[in-house]
């Protein structure tokens, strides 16, 4: 037991210093030790914002959308610079998360109401990531419901995304942040929604592109593009899984179900579970490999 | 925490569920910092949610439509279902309906309301002279209009609302404790299980679709709000979307 805790003490005390080098690294400008705490950094920061609901592409700075790891490149640059070359204080690791997570969560805000301003503006592009976004989020909100965002459910989002469109550029709504933004969104989704409902004949079957409200499907640009083949990829490779392997991965990952449950439900073995969900993903893996997914 | 730890606990997996400690979180996240592997690994697991979560949406599926068509003969299996169920609820609320309207009105034959109910609904029963109430008695005959009204009016449900008890659309997952059941004596309080939700807000709409009560209500507790009898809807909601919606009838237990 003891020998135990003396290693773990040994380990932690060697991560401590490990974290330490890296940022004196940095400091004597070493690519490749900022390329790795940019690279969990970015980690840090996807699995904050996907807790937080907070949207890491509704950003921008000096009138032009912004790539969060630009954002998180700076944090770092800032917080290395601020440390003392004093070799007696050992730099923690945990304090430098909580320095990450507290400035970008700040210029966060700031750079998502640059992003509102461009919405104002009528921002092509800043509308295009709104709209994927909104798509991605709004597919989980009618899966939740026993449904997919198919060919009936998709004018209902249309709607919505216009009513959302053109209520912004008229009123006078102010959003603190992409939660909020999202909020209302999902409001007004749930209206349209509970609309079709009521009245069928109501439901607008008209495309986006055949309307007034042509922004998001007028030029294939470069996002689109890069858009549609990278979910192309991953949706292929979740389609080459069998419907039992595809049931426990979406269990697994999106209802965010335990083992134990999925097993329960389905009248197997955790055991089994296990194992069909180590060999789903090892195929998705190999599918992935079409894609770079090193960060 | 080394690489071999990580293996095998499988703590990439727990990390990215958000199902570890803090300071295991945090160890682990430092120890990403010298594991090009578990870096990897944890992308190659991003790349497989963002791929789960797309496979919801039908619109962009190749591949996978064979997939779709499996996932939606399930769906359609249930949609059956619920559709029979709302069909079987409707007919049982317009026997009710027709029931009570019926000019042999009898206690006997309503079995889903207790006699002591009743006979505080029924204007004019008396439980040893029924046989005594003809239609010749006018005043009973408008009685029996007026309470033939009264239920029309009050316990007519609504078919939109129906639709969302029983097919579901309204319910995000949220685990409600109270009110169990639909046929209360009386206003009941509102529990829920998920304890992320201290008090959320709380809609409740008559027959007709009309809101009479809209509040913040805590966790186990009953709203403020003084309603007849009648049948209601109620939904909770939080500040993004409605997360139950379910139904009540109140019981005119002391007359009208």
């Amino acid at each position: 037991m003891n020998c135990n805790k003396a290693g773990i003490k040994i380990i932690s005390i060697k991560m401590e210093v490990d974290f330490h080098l890296l940022v004196k690294r940095i400091k004597l400008y070493d690519k490749s030790a900022l390329q790795k705490l940019k690279d969990v950094s970015g980690i840090i920061i996807r699995q904050w914002a996907e807790k937080d609901k907070q949207e890491l592409r509704w950003m921008a700075s000096s009138g032009k959308s912004v790539d969060y790891m630009h954002l998180i490149k700076d944090v770092i640059i800032q917080y290395v610079e601020m440390q003392h070359d004093s070799a007696e204080d050992i730099i923690k690791f945990e304090q430098f998360k909580n320095y990450l997570i507290r400035k970008f969560e700040e210029n966060m805000r700031s750079f998502f109401s640059e992003f509102i301003y461009l919405l104002k503006y009528n921002d092509q592009k800043a509308w295009k990531i709104v709209f994927y976004d909104l798509e991605k989020r709004a597919a989980g909100w009618f899966y939740m419901r026993n449904m997919m965002l198919n060919k009936d459910s998709y004018p209902v989002f249309c709607d919505s995304v216009e009513v959302l469109y053109s209520n912004f550029m008229k009123k006078e709504l102010t959003f603190p942040d992409s939660f909020s933004f999202k909020s209302y969104f999902f409001k007004t989704l749930e209206n349209k929604y509970y609309e079709s409902l009521k009245d069928p004949y109501l439901k607008k079957s008209v495309p986006l592109d055949s309307r007034s409200f042509h922004l998001f499907t007028g030029n294939e640009g470069e996002l689109r593009v890069e858009h549609y083949e990278r979910q192309k990829v991953l949706i292929n490779a979740f389609g080459k899984l069998n419907h039992e392997e595809q049931a426990v991965l979406r269990g697994y990952f999106f209802e965010e179900k335990k083992l134990r449950d999925i097993a329960e439900e389905t009248g197997q073995t955790e055991e089994n579970i296990r194992i069909k969900k180590h060999r789903a993903l090892k195929k998705l893996f190999n599918h992935f490999k079409l894609i770079r997914y090193e960060s | 925490m080394n690489h071999k730890q990580a293996e095998e606990r499988n703590i990439a997996e727990l990390y990215l569920a958000h199902r570890l400690p803090p300071d295991e979180e945090l160890a682990f996240e430092e120890h990403l910092l010298t594991c090009k592997k578990c870096r990897k690994k944890i992308r190659k697991l991003e790349y497989a949610k963002e791929a789960v979560k797309l496979s919801n949406q039908e619109l962009f599926r190749d591949s996978g439509q064979i997939q779709a068509k499996g996932d939606k003969k399930i769906r359609n299996f249930f949609s059956f279902y619920h559709i029979a169920a709302a069909i079987i609820v409707i007919v049982a609320f317009t026997a009710i309906v027709i029931i009570f309207s019926d000019k042999k009105m009898s206690p006997s034959v309503i079995s889903t309301i207790p006699e002591k109910d009743y006979k505080s609904f029924t204007p004019g029963y008396q439980a040893d002279s029924s046989d005594l109430i003809t239609d010749s008695d006018s005043s009973l005959a408008g009685a029996k209009k007026e309470m033939s009204d009264y239920i029309v009016e009050n316990f007519t449900p609504s078919s939109f609302y129906e639709k969302l008890v029983n097919e579901n659309y309204r319910n995000t997952g949220l685990i409600i404790k109270d009110p169990v059941g639909d046929t209360l004596p009386h206003l009941p309080s509102f529990a829920w299980e998920n304890s992320v939700y201290e008090s959320l807000i709380l809609v409740i709409t008559n027959n007709h679709e009309k809101k009479i009560f809209t509040g913040i209500i805590k966790n186990g507790s009953t709203p403020d709000v003084s309603i007849g009898p009648g049948l209601y809807y109620w939904q909770l909601q939080d500040q993004k979307e409605t997360l139950f919606t379910g139904r009540f009838i109140i019981l005119p237990l002391n007359g009208r």
